[in-house]
C-alpha cells in the first residue's frame, strides 16, 4: 500500500522557477492490487506527486510510505516501484538490450524472458539504438522494461502518449495481464479520461496542487448527477435563483444551464437523492443521468474556475 | 548479506553506466599512451644527460602537456557519469532506481577509478620504471617525485571536478566550473607568493616553478619558502593526493544532498555560488596584478561579471548587477589591502627570512647597482662570501628601506605608485635613487640561486652605503670606471680567444 500523508511540495524554496506546481497537504492511499488513475489539469501536480512517490524529490512536508517504509533515499522501498516519466528523450544512445542490463543491475527481480517476450509481442528490435525509434516505440520499450522489472508498484506518467490505438489496446492488455499475474498495482496518469475510465478501479483529481477528490470509479460516477428539469415556476427562471434554491435543498450544485424550457443542472449527489430533493420544486419533468468521468472532470474544474469559457462571452 | 546485495547493486549499476563514458575513456587512453610514450622517448634519447639536462627537451614538453591533458580530461568524464545532476530525464530515471545516494556515488567513483585514475597511474608507473632504467645520471628520488607530482594532478582534477559537478545543476556549469576552479586554486598560491609577497617586498628570487603548477603544489611555495627542487616534492605530492581524497569525500557529502529538485539550477549550493566567482576573480586579479594594476582591475571585473551573468538563467535584474559589483569590489579591495599589508611588512616578514641552504656552501657573490633616474651610476661587488656575510649585507640594504619607518600616509602613496607600475616590476621602482642588491649562490657550473632586493634610498644613504662597502673592503666603482673595466675584461677575453683559435686555424690550413 502506498500512503501519502499530508504531503506538501514547495518548489519556490528550492528553485527559482515560480511556474512549477506545488502540492498542498495531499493525503491519499493507494491500495495493493488496484489500478489507480491520476487526473488533473495541466500543471496540477500529478507528475510532481509521482516523482515524490518514486523518491526523486523529497517532500517539503509530510511523508510517503510504501508498505510502511519511507521512500526517499531508501533502496528497499524503491525496489518495489518502477517509474516511467512522461518523456522519451533519455537513453537515446542505448539499445533495448543495453537498457535491459541497466535496469537488471538495479532491480533484482528483473525478468529477461518477460522483457524479451513483450518486445517480441510489440515487434521491436533489441539491438537498435533508441535514437532510431519513434516516440511510440520508445514508450513501448520503457513499458516493457517496467513490466519486466517485476516491481510491486508501477507508476506510469502519461505512459500511453504516442501509441497508436491498436498498440494502445495491446499494451493495455499486456499491462492488465501482468498486473493480474503478479498481483501488482498500477498508478497511471493520463489526460485521456476514457482510457482512465476503462482501465482504472480508482481515481483521484488534483487541481492546483490540491486534492479535489479520490475514490473508486463506481462511487465517483454515482456521486455526480446531471439533472434535466422542466420548471414552470417563473420565480426560478433565473439560473442563479435556481442554484440558490437547490443549494437550500442541500444539493451541491456545480453548474446550471438553460436550453429553452429545459434546465440542466449538475449536482454532487446520487441520482435518486438528487431526484428526491428536486421533487419539492414540483417540476413538470425531471430526469437524472450519471455523469461520465470526462464530464465529472470538466464540471469539477469549471466549478474551480479552470477551463471556463467565460472569457469568450 | 545486505552489504553483499549493496555491492552487487553497485557493481551492476557501474557496469550499466560504463556505456556513458566510453568515448571519454578512449580519449583518456590515447592521452595516457602518448604521455607515457613521450616520457619513454625522452628518457631513451636523453637519458645520459639526466632529467634536468633534458628538461627543455621537446619530448619532455610534449610528455608534460599530454600528462596535463590526460589529467584534465577527467572534467569531460564527470558530466557523462553524473547526468542525473543536470538532466531532468536522467534524474527521473536514476533517482527513482533502488539505489541509495552512497551506492550511486560509489558506482560512479569506481568508474572514475577504472576509466581515468587507473590508465593514468599505469602510464605514470611506466614513466617511473623507464626513468629509473634510463635516467642513469638522475637521482631516483627525482624520478619518483616527478611521477608522484603527475599522479597528484589527476587526483586534484578529479576531486575538483567531483566537487564542482556536485554543486552544479546545469551542463555548462558542470564543465566550466572545474576548469576555472582548478586553475584558480592552482594559480592563486603561486601568484600570491610571487606577486603579493615577493614583489611587494621588492624581492626577486630564482623562479623554480618550471613545472606546471597544477593542484595544491603551489601551496608548498608558501609553506616551504625554500627552493622547489624535485626531491622535496615527494611529501608535497603525497599531501596533495591526500587533500584531493579529502575533497572527494566532501563531494560525496554534497552529492548525498542532491535530488531531482536541484536539476537545472546553475549553482545548487549558495556557498559554492558565492565562493566560485570570488575565487576565480581573485585569481584573475592576482595574475594580472603581476603585470599591470589597471589590467587586473579590468579583467577581474570582466571575470566576475561574466560568471555572475552567465550563471543567471532568469532575467537579470539591477539588483543582481549591484550584488555582482559589490562582490567584485570586495575581491579587489581584499587584494589591495593584502598587498598593502605585504608592502608595509616586507612581504609579511619574507624580507627578513634567512637565505636558503644553497648559500651554505660559502661561495657566494653579490653585486650592487646604484641607480639614479633609472641610470646606473655606481657598481659594487664581492665574491666568495660566506652566508653570514651575504646576510649581513642584505640586512644593511633592507634596513635602508624607508617604508619600515615611514608614516602610514607616506607608505600609502608609495604603495599606490607601486601598484600603478605593476607589482612585479621590482627593478626601476622609483624615479629617484635606488639600490639593487643581487646575491648569488654559486654552484660548480652555474648560479644555483639568486635573491635580489631593491630599495629606494636618499643621497645621504647612498654615501653612507658606499662608505660602508669601502670600509668592508669591497670594490666600489663609478659607472665610467665600471664600464671601462667591463670593456677591458671583454677585450682581454677576445684576445685570449684569438690566441687560442690561432694555431688551430693554422693546423686546419695545413
Amino acid at each position: 500500500m502506498i500512503e501519502i500523508k499530508n504531503v506538501s511540495m514547495d518548489f519556490s524554496e528550492s528553485t527559482r522557477s515560480l511556474t512549477q506546481p506545488s502540492l498542498k497537504k495531499v493525503s491519499l492511499t493507494i491500495p495493493e492490487g488496484c489500478i489507480y488513475g491520476f487526473l488533473g489539469s495541466n500543471g496540477a501536480g500529478k507528475s510532481t506527486l509521482m516523482r515524490l512517490m518514486s523518491g526523486i524529490y523529497p517532500p517539503t512536508e509530510g511523508i510517503i510510505t510504501i508498505d510502511g517504509e519511507s521512500v526517499y533515499d531508501n533502496p528497499a522501498a524503491k525496489e518495489k516501484i518502477f517509474f516511467v516519466n512522461d518523456e522519451t528523450t533519455q537513453f537515446t544512445g542505448y539499445t533495448p538490450d543495453d537498457l535491459r542490463l541497466f535496469y537488471k543491475g538495479a532491480y533484482p527481480e528483473f525478468s529477461d524472458s518477460e522483457f524479451e517476450s513483450i518486445m517480441k509481442a510489440v515487434e521491436l528490435p533489441l539491438d537498435k539504438k533508441l535514437a532510431t525509434f519513434s516516440k511510440g516505440m520508445k514508450r513501448q520499450t520503457v513499458i516493457a522494461l517496467g513490466l519486466a522489472a517485476n516491481t510491486k508498484y508501477l507508476l506510469f506518467d502519461e505512459a500511453f502518449d504516442g501509441l497508436d490505438p491498436a498498440m494502445r489496446r495491446m499494451i493495455k492488455n499486456i499491462i492488465t495481464d501482468h498486473l493480474i499475474d503478479h498481483s501488482a498495482s498500477l498508478v497511471v496518469s493520463s489526460h485521456n479520461l476514457g482510457e482512465i475510465g476503462e482501465l482504472c478501479d480508482s481515481a483521484m483529481l488534483i487541481h492546483k496542487g490540491e486534492l479535489v477528490f479520490s475514490d473508486d470509479l463506481d462511487s465517483l460516477r454515482g456521486g455526480f448527477t446531471k439533472l434535466q428539469l422542466v420548471v414552470r415556476n417563473t420565480e426560478l427562471a433565473d439560473d442563479s435563483v435556481l442554484r440558490e434554491k437547490l443549494s437550500s435543498l442541500g444539493l451541491e450544485v456545480l453548474d446550471v444551464a438553460s436550453m429553452g424550457s429545459i434546465r440542466q443542472i449538475i449536482v454532487k449527489a446520487g441520482e435518486q437523492e438528487a431526484l428526491d430533493k428536486v421533487s419539492s420544486l414540483t417540476p413538470d419533468a425531471a430526469e437524472a443521468v450519471r455523469l461520465t468521468l470526462e464530464e465529472i472532470f470538466i464540471y469539477e474544474l469549471e466549478a474551480r474556475g479552470y477551463g471556463s469559457a467565460d472569457f469568450l462571452k | 548479506m545486505a552489504a553483499q546485495t549493496s555491492l552487487n547493486r553497485i557493481r551492476s549499476y557501474s557496469k550499466a553506466l560504463s556505456k556513458n563514458c566510453r568515448k571519454q575513456f578512449v580519449l583518456i587512453l590515447v592521452l595516457c599512451v602518448f604521455s607515457g610514450g613521450f616520457y619513454l622517448m625522452d628518457f631513451i634519447a636523453f637519458g645520459a644527460g639526466g632529467y634536468s639536462g633534458a628538461w627543455m627537451d621537446q619530448f619532455l614538453i610534449y610528455a608534460t602537456y599530454t600528462t596535463v591533458a590526460a589529467a584534465v580530461s577527467g572534467v569531460l568524464l564527470m558530466p557523462a557519469l553524473f547526468r542525473e545532476l543536470y538532466n531532468r530525464q536522467y534524474a527521473d530515471v536514476e533517482f527513482s532506481l533502488p539505489l541509495s545516494a552512497a551506492e550511486r556515488y560509489k558506482a560512479k567513483l569506481w568508474l572514475i577509478a577504472k576509466y581515468h585514475l587507473m590508465p593514468y597511474i599505469i602510464a605514470q608507473l611506466m614513466m617511473l620504471i623507464s626513468g629509473l632504467i634510463f635516467l642513469t645520471e638522475t637521482p631516483a628520488s627525482t624520478v619518483v617525485s616527478v611521477a608522484l607530482i603527475n599522479i597528484s594532478w589527476v587526483f586534484f582534477t578529479d576531486a575538483v571536478s567531483l566537487i564542482c559537478i556536485s554543486c552544479c545543476g546545469c551542463l555548462a556549469e558542470c564543465i566550466y566550473t572545474p576548469v576555472l576552479f582548478g586553475a584558480a586554486i592552482s594559480v592563486i598560491p603561486v601568484c600570491f607568493m610571487e606577486g603579493l609577497v615577493k614583489s611587494l617586498s621588492n624581492i626577486a628570487t630564482s623562479f623554480y616553478f618550471s613545472f606546471i603548477p597544477v593542484g595544491f603544489l603551489g601551496i608548498t611555495e608558501i609553506v616551504d619558502l625554500d627552493t622547489m627542487y624535485f626531491h622535496e616534492h615527494i611529501l608535497s605530492a603525497v599531501l596533495s593526493c591526500l587533500i584531493s581524497c579529502g575533497l572527494m569525500l566532501l563531494a560525496f557529502m554534497l552529492y548525498k544532498k542532491r535530488n531531482g529538485l536541484s536539476v537545472g539550477k546553475p549553482f545548487v549550493f549558495k556557498t559554492f555560488a558565492r565562493v566560485f566567482p570570488v575565487l576565480v576573480t581573485l585569481a584573475v586579479i592576482i595574475v594580472f596584478m603581476l603585470y599591470s594594476f589597471y589590467n587586473s582591475v579590468l579583467f577581474g571585473l570582466l571575470a566576475f561579471l561574466a560568471i555572475s551573468v552567465s550563471s543567471k538563467r532568469r532575467k537579470l535584474a539591477l539588483r543582481d548587477i549591484m550584488f555582482s559589483m559589490i562582490g567584485y569590489i570586495s575581491c579587489l579591495a581584499a587584494v589591495i589591502v593584502t598587498g598593502f599589508m605585504s608592502f608595509v611588512t616586507g612581504g609579511f616578514g619574507y624580507a627578513k627570512m634567512s637565505f636558503p641552504k644553497e648559500f651554505d656552501k660559502g661561495d657566494n657573490d653579490f653585486y650592487i647597482n646604484l641607480y639614479h633616474e633609472s641610470h646606473r651610476y655606481a657598481h659594487a661587488s664581492g665574491t666568495a662570501l660566506s652566508k653570514s656575510e651575504i646576510e649581513e649585507l642584505w640586512d644593511t640594504v633592507r634596513d635602508m628601506d624607508q617604508r619600515y619607518s615611514n608614516s602610514f600616509s607616506e607608505n600609502l602613496r608609495a604603495y599606490e605608485k607601486r601598484l600603478r607600475m605593476g607589482a612585479a616590476d621590482v627593478y626601476g621602482i622609483d624615479s629617484g635613487t635606488e639600490i639593487l642588491l643581487t646575491c648569488e649562490a654559486c654552484g660548480e657550473q652555474f648560479v644555483e640561486y639568486t635573491k635580489a632586493l631593491t630599495v629606494v634610498i636618499t643621497p645621504e644613504q647612498y654615501d653612507e652605503m658606499v662608505a660602508k662597502l669601502k670600509e668592508k673592503g669591497y670594490k666600489v666603482e663609478t659607472e665610467s670606471e665600471y664600464d671601462a673595466e667591463v670593456c677591458e675584461t671583454y677585450e682581454e677575453d677576445e684576445q685570449q680567444e684569438d690566441t687560442a683559435e690561432g694555431p688551430q686555424t693554422e693546423e686546419t690550413q695545413e
